[in-house]
């Protein structure tokens, strides 16, 4: 079967910027390099398509990283502080909120209609939040970028960066269409793919096993491949549970803050305030909120809902439309039970976790110019850890941030060699799955397989989010096991073949969060970080970041422990 | 479920020549064309609901189903997506329709972007046009 992989075209390219992923992130990247410098050669990989890739797909329907009149960056830095129980790098929070409002006057220049009030002031939906009807964002926002003259690759499947000893100097990947095997070489890249779902069990299963609020078709490309050349990593044990409207995981935000519905128990009352006030009351710590949700049911107060049975029909009318810029099936799960939102408030409930920087702070150990541990290698959005609730505009930022930096340095890197060896390796790492095997596993069996250990030993919706060290060791020695199981992956055309590595990836992902959660001893953020067997915040010993470094040679993940820095102390 | 293709809808959209809105739009790669030129999703379990296909397809032949499972409901979502703004109907299982319509770009947009080619996420731009495969990396 040797004649199989030999016949892999293989397509060379060279850029002098290479931006993995056309999300916000990498788009706004492309778009900043190109307005300092028009010459600058740049290409973008991109897993599907730019105009409707990842999770801006389906569109958005508000912009959550916003400095809204009255607030400022300092504002907007206390206000992700206290939300993140005070372990965040204020610096790079910092960065990103003096220039959300940039990001959003050129999504607005670009064409994304933001309804405005009789001042000409976008509609504020809650702090640092305003309305959007974004159902357009991403078919926008690869406009402007197809505009900047940058080059676009879609349906290119990344699978490892290219390193000449500790210097990055491009990507490998393949194309799901074309079949080709891509070794693109750059002077600097900038890793700016999702974060990872399906890392656990999800909400439902079987048909609806999709139904999940973050895109399943973001698969942690972006960490494992940093992971695999071994950029150091920070706080993937801060992991994102969200508190979504049950059956379509839909957002919440457009029912909490857009039309001010409050949390209420089965017996009506408002818990936030009544029950909870010690924890902030309604304006407790995101976590809390859904952790207060789960402590109703588990007290026999459940379901839980969004109470919106106060608006009119009208009003209601618009909330079903309201949704369609965002999660449009959530307009049709109204409209095909014959209800709306005033007779029918959402019930919520939490997801299964997710790793992702955009939300919480999992991601690449960066500098202030989002520069990682490795040389020439950048990443900004989702992957970039440190700075949580950043969302589309602050993804959109860091972006921008990277571009400035990489374009001053350009001129002063030089071009590093790609080995024909490494080349060879890695085309056989990638397409031996297409090769008949005696034990065959299907992509899909190893997921389930996958999601289960980790539902089950790491903190699952089933295990009710809860950690200890002895189940997380049965995480760790069933994973390792099942990353010997994956070089049986079998697929029998190249959309499976991406199905292989996204498995692949995600188990490197997990490997990764294992020895996060094992580490960090005390409970720091409950539901996404709930140790029982460390049932307390601890800030005397844990006050600060857990990071790793993968060693591939060896197979071992290294803990390194980093100081949390105060903003001054940064300046 | 996640989408339905109405197979006699469905009229291929020049392809063997072109690749189709449906098959370009999907962010899971999970819409190929069959053996007689029509399109197909390959799993329906994997359709994240995102509507980038049902409001692309110049035909309105694709339309969304929500799993019975969690709607214990039959029900459609359509879509048609034009330069500056999206209609959408909802129907319930009797056949009631609910109409809504979503702005998509805003008017200082519209007015600067006038290339058909620069709006390629809508309806009218596919048309009775055959693309090529520009996107498969040849525009490098």
């Amino acid at each position: 079967m040797q004649n199989l992989i030999d016949k892999i075209k293989i397509e060379k390219l060279k850029t002098d910027f290479l931006i993995i992923g056309a999300g916000a992130a990498g788009c706004f990247a492309a778009y900043e390099a190109k307005r300092l410098n028009p010459n600058i050669d740049i290409l973008i990989l991109e897993k599907a398509h730019i105009a409707r890739s990842g999770c801006l797909a389906a569109g958005v329907n508000a912009i959550n990283a916003y400095i809204t009149p009255g607030q400022s960056p300092e504002s907007f830095l206390e206000y992700v502080k206290k939300d993140s129980m005070d372990l965040i790098r204020e610096d790079l929070v910092y960065s990103i909120a003096k220039e959300v409002n940039n990001v959003v006057n050129l999504l607005e220049e670009w064409g994304l209609p933001i309804p405005k009030d009789e001042n000409g002031q976008p509609y504020v939906r809650g702090r640092g939040s305003i309305i959007v009807q974004g159902e357009r964002v991403k078919p926008i926002i690869a406009q402007a970028t197809k505009n900047t003259k940058a080059k676009i690759l879609n349906r290119v499947v990344v699978t490892n960066l290219i390193k000449n000893k500790n210097k990055v100097c491009g990507a490998f990947g393949f194309g799901v269409r074309d079949g080709k095997f891509y070794v693109i070489q750059a002077k600097a890249v900038l890793v700016a793919t999702g974060g990872a779902s399906g890392i656990y069990k999800p909400n439902n299963e079987g048909e609806a096993k999709h139904k999940i609020w973050y895109s399943p078709f973001n698969t942690g490309a972006g960490y494992a491949i940093g992971i695999r050349a071994g950029a150091e990593m920070t706080t993937f044990e801060m992991r994102y549970v969200s508190m979504r409207i049950k059956d379509l995981m839909a957002p919440t935000g457009a029912v909490a803050q857009g039309v001010k519905a409050k949390q209420v128990n089965a017996l009506g009352e408002r818990y936030l305030e009544e029950r909870y006030v010690y924890l902030g009351g309604t304006s407790m710590p995101t976590a809390m909120r859904l952790w207060a949700t789960l402590q109703e049911n588990i007290e026999g107060r459940g379901p839980c809902y969004l109470d919106t049975t106060h608006l009119t029909r009208e009003q209601a009318e618009r909330l079903q439309a309201y949704y369609l810029h965002m999660t449009p099936g959530l307009t049709l799960y109204w409209g095909a039970r014959g209800t709306k939102p005033d007779t029918d408030p959402p019930e919520i409930v939490g997801t299964e976790p997710y790793i992702v920087g955009g939300h919480a702070q999992a991601g690449y150990w960066i500098d202030i110019n989002r520069m990682s541990t490795l040389e020439n290698l950048y990443a900004a959005g989702d992957v970039a850890g440190g700075a949580p609730k950043k969302y589309l505009s602050g993804a959109a930022a860091e972006g921008m941030i990277a571009a400035r930096e990489i374009v001053s340095k350009l001129k002063s890197i030089n071009e590093e060699q790609v080995y024909e060896k490494d080349i060879k390796d890695e085309v056989k790492r990638v397409f031996s799955h297409l090769e008949k095997k005696n034990i065959e596993i299907l992509p899909d069996e190893l997921e389930l397989r996958m999601q289960k250990i980790m539902d089950d030993y790491a903190g699952g919706i089933s295990s009710g989010y809860i950690l200890n060290e002895q189940k997380l060791l049965k995480a760790r020695k069933y994973i390792k096991e099942l990353k010997q199981e994956a070089n049986n992956l079998y697929a029998i055309n190249p959309h499976e073949l991406m199905k292989c590595h996204e498995v692949i990836d995600r188990l490197d992902v997990a490997s990764v969060l294992i020895e996060h959660l094992l580490h960090r001893k005390e409970t720091r953020w409950p539901i996404y970080q709930s140790r029982a067997d460390y049932p307390e915040r601890d800030d005397k010993n844990w006050l600060k970041f857990v990071n790793s470094v993968y060693d591939q040679t060896k197979d071992e993940i290294k803990i390194l422990e980093r100081p949390c820095k105060k903003l001054e102390a940064v300046k | 479920m996640g989408i339905y293709i109405d197979q006699n809808l469905c009229n291929s959209c020049g392809y063997p020549q072109s690749e189709t809105p449906c098959n370009m739009a999907c962010p899971g790669d999970l819409i190929f064309m069959q053996l007689n030129g029509k399109a197909q999703i390959t799993s329906n379990a994997e359709c994240w609901d995102c509507a980038a296909c049902i409001k692309i397809c110049p035909q309105q032949a694709i339309d969304i189903r929500l799993p019975f499972e969690i709607v214990g409901k039959e029900g459609t979502l359509k879509a048609r997506a034009y330069r500056e703004k999206t209609i959408w109907t909802v129907k319930d299982e009797k056949g009631n329709e609910q109409i809504f319509e979503t702005p998509a770009r805003n008017d200082a947009s519209l007015e600067t972007l006038i290339n058909p080619e620069e709006f390629s996420d809508t309806i009218d731009s596919y048309k009775g046009i055959s693309k090529s495969f520009v996107d498969l990396g040849l525009d490098i």
